[in-house]
């Protein structure tokens, strides 16, 4: 069930109703509801899995449980539960996500050096969203080993935290303290919250099926036949590439937290307009947000800590080690790993320049260096991410060839092309409104300001309905 | 709970207006339209008024020059091709516009595996340019319900002229070549075969009952109006010797129809002069074409 398609508001409306008009100010009871609501979301998409859920979620809500009374007790054995508990978590990934990855390398590995092998792959199914959820279920585990949660003895809200539908898919990931605390408490309809929910669904839908469906239309055509096309065509693609990922996975995260703001529930922010960082840690601050702010607390900061004695270096290798799982994280190939490896590499000379400890302060309109410097992230960002959308090591590397060796006049689509510039351009003004422009003080600012969801909202709808692909594809980070 | 619910509505109400007003706009820029596809559809369905007209995907559009051959047939012709893949679907439920106003003598149908053979690259997302013409033919809305258009057109005046934004500013901006009046969009140029020999078009995909059956859908639509049909197939720069067109020869003996299968042509395919593409000719090669093949049409428009 698309988050976009017609299925879901259906699915949506009756959510709501019964949410608010039927269980009202009862909000174990909304819990309840929202869970079954759910799991039922879930098993639309992926019903053999529903069991690896539910069982995830016992075993790590008995774990939370025992955690937290031995924490309690300061006894030791916590860290060996959390220890024990967090290899669980990263056991089911490795079974479902890369089990045929190692499989494949090492098989090839023995062949090459002459040991023959008769392994083969197994069938496995990799669950919808398994990279999400568990990293949900191992941060719960942390923060309570840390001190910062107390385990939560409501399994109903646990259940409810780890399958949550509008981010069991794709995430946001959510941190278990904030969202936790919100099911504790009633929730009513919230006319700011909801009606700002409204906007984002709106906005996310734009730029899922104006800007990324409409771009993927050209990128895919040249990325799946990259051998047809030439290196101009292929460059323009490998541009164009990096804005097709942010409309579809910032609209991804807009359209859920939007979805969580209907049902009084504040979801992470994922994404702060990325395209306007002016290097590349400015960058990662504010893309995927979730992913990163997670893997820096439970990976970086531990390993940061556990090199300290190397100063610098120790950072530096805690940096490329934790981008090496970022790569890692998105995908079971050594396209992604490599992914990772070189945006590691791309801190070496900010850290060793001191620039990565220097946070951007200017927040005013950006002169003609911090341009040049976002110009140049941005196609850091876009050649790092033909590892990303290749298939395969072979893959990237014959697009880079044909980059730098087979240039020749550019494969146009006008109407795709000239109607993805449109929305690019709608996208440009909000990010920049947003990000450089201050919010005036709207109160006693007339009809339009009073009206300006209902203006907004209709202005999206609007823009979807003539520039939309309305039977665009799934989400790219569904495969995730 | 009461002011979001009102909001809801207020909301409804403005995309209500909003779409309604824009969908005249754009159905305005839509029929101002002088140049592009959009002129070309809608001129097909709204005043095209020859007794002679080649329907198909773009080796239509491309290869049939309609002043060549009127000057055998002495008779008006129109080129309702349209590129872009347009498969049975499309030119079903064109058909079926066309037949609501008037009825052409004869039709000529450029036949291609699209039309017949299960093609990733052409699908029922055809028909979408068919979406300003909702409920202008049963034939037309049947196709357009079966693509999944149907109902989102009739909820939306705006998303009938879904994409077509840019198609409508140029269509307003520039004015069509004489050629163009006439329906030809001739190609300029040479094959290229810098690249190395060019190898025959696969067509190794299954038989697709479904358009199959518009294919005999399209074949009966002219019985009953006693319209004249003859199917056509074009030259192509390479032949292959796999039989890819059994399916329109069989529907064309089934039902007493010609089939002129011009696939390997002497004198056109194999001449790169003639070919702007392996698929494609050329405006030479239309013409020549064209004029090959006029006398042995004329017998199908007395």
């Amino acid at each position: 069930m698309l988050v976009n398609s017609i299925n879901f508001l259906i699915f949506f409306c009756v959510v709501f109703i019964v949410y608010y008009f039927l269980l009202g100010n009862r909000y174990k009871l909304q819990n309840l509801w929202l869970l079954l609501c759910s799991y039922f979301f879930y098993g639309f998409a992926t019903l053999k899995m529903i069991p690896l859920l539910l069982f995830a979620t016992i075993f790590f809500y008995i774990f939370g449980l025992i955690i937290g009374k031995f924490k309690e007790e300061s006894n030791n054995r916590a860290s060996v539960f959390t220890s024990i508990g967090c290899l669980t978590g990263i056991g089911l990934l490795l079974y479902f996500k890369y089990l045929n990855f190692f499989i494949e390398s090492f098989s090839d590995l023995f062949t090459s050096i002459g040991l023959t092998n008769n392994w083969s792959i197994i069938n496995i199914i990799m669950p919808l969203g398994i990279s999400f959820f568990t990293f949900k279920l191992i941060s719960y585990l942390i923060e309570i080993n840390r001190g910062n949660l107390a385990p939560t003895k409501n399994f109903i809200d646990f259940a409810l935290y780890i399958s949550f539908f509008p981010t069991i898919l794709s995430g946001p990931i959510d941190r278990p303290k904030p969202f936790l605390t919100q099911l504790t408490k009633p929730r009513f309809l919230d006319f700011e919250m909801a009606s700002e929910g409204l906007k984002r669904i709106f906005w996310g839908m734009f730029m899922k099926m104006c800007i990324a469906d409409r771009l993927s239309i050209y990128v895919d055509a040249i990325f799946d036949n990259s051998l047809h096309h030439n290196g101009t065509s292929i460059a323009f693609a490998v541009l164009l590439y990096p804005i097709q990922l942010y409309a579809d996975f910032a609209g991804y995260s807009e359209m859920a937290i939007g979805v969580g703001c209907l049902l009084g529930l504040k979801v992470t922010e994922n994404f702060k307009r990325p395209f306007f960082s002016t290097n590349i840690a400015d960058y990662w601050r504010k893309w995927h947000i979730s992913l990163t702010s997670w893997l820096t607390d439970y990976v970086f900061m531990p390993l940061n800590i556990k090199f300290r004695e190397l100063e610098k270096y120790g950072s530096l290798l805690a940096i490329i080690a934790t981008f090496v799982l970022i790569g890692f994280w998105h995908g079971a190939a050594w396209t992604f790993v490599l992914f990772g490896l070189y945006h590691g590499l791309l801190y070496v000379p900010l850290m060793l320049s001191g620039a990565f400890f220097k946070k951007n302060k200017s927040k005013g309109i950006p002169t003609f260096v911090p341009i040049l410097k976002m110009i140049r992230t941005y196609l850091l960002v876009a050649i790092g991410l033909i590892l990303f959308r290749s298939t395969g090591v072979e893959h990237a590397s014959s697009i880079v060839y044909k980059i730098l060796t087979d240039w020749g006049s550019l494969f146009v689509d006008s109407t795709t092309l000239i109607n993805a510039i449109i929305c690019i351009f709608i996208l440009f003004i909000k990010d920049f409104k947003d990000e450089y422009m201050l919010q005036k003080d709207e109160k006693n600012r007339g009809w339009i300001i009073q009206y300006k969801y209902e203006l907004t909202i209709s202005f999206y709808i609007i823009l979807i309905l003539f520039m939309g692909v309305l039977d665009g594809g799934q989400f790219i980070y569904f495969k995730f | 709970m009461r002011k979001f619910l009102i909001r809801l509505i207020i909301i409804i109400g403005i995309v209500f207006i909003l779409d309604r007003t824009m969908g005249l706009v754009i159905k305005i820029l839509y029929n101002t339209a002088t140049t592009t596809d959009e002129y070309k559809l809608n001129f097909t369905t709204n005043q095209m008024d020859a007794p002679i007209i080649f329907m198909g995907s773009s080796r239509c559009h491309h290869h049939y020059v309609p002043d060549v051959l009127e000057d055998t047939l002495q008779t008006k012709v129109y080129n309702a091709g349209l590129w872009g893949m347009r498969n049975i679907y499309f030119q079903y439920g064109l058909l079926s516009n066309i037949l609501e106003r008037y009825t052409p003598k004869t039709i000529f149908l450029e036949i291609h595996p699209i039309d017949f053979l299960k093609t990733p690259y052409s699908d029922l997302t055809s028909v979408s340019n068919l979406s300003p013409f909702v409920n202008r033919s049963s034939g037309c809305d049947e196709v357009l319900k079966k693509g999944k258009y149907y109902y989102k057109d009739i909820l939306s005046h705006t998303y009938r002229y879904n994409s077509l934004f840019p198609n409508l500013i140029l269509g307003n901006l520039f004015t069509r070549t004489n050629l163009e009046n006439e329906g030809l969009k001739p190609l300029y140029g040479e094959i290229d075969k810098s690249k190395g020999k060019i190898a025959p078009e696969k067509f190794n995909f299954p038989v697709d009952q479904n358009r199959v059956k518009y294919l005999q859908a399209f074949i009966n639509k002219c019985k009953d109006k006693n319209i004249k049909l003859v199917l056509l197939f074009s030259p192509m720069y390479a032949v292959d010797s796999v039989d890819f067109l059994t399916i329109p020869t069989i529907l064309a003996k089934k039902n007493n129809i010609d089939f002129l299968n011009y696939y390997n042509l002497p004198g056109i395919t194999g001449k790169e002069e003639y070919f702007y593409d392996f698929g494609h000719l050329n405006e030479a090669g239309a013409r020549k074409y064209s004029s090959l093949i006029a006398g042995e049409l004329k017998k199908y428009t007395n």
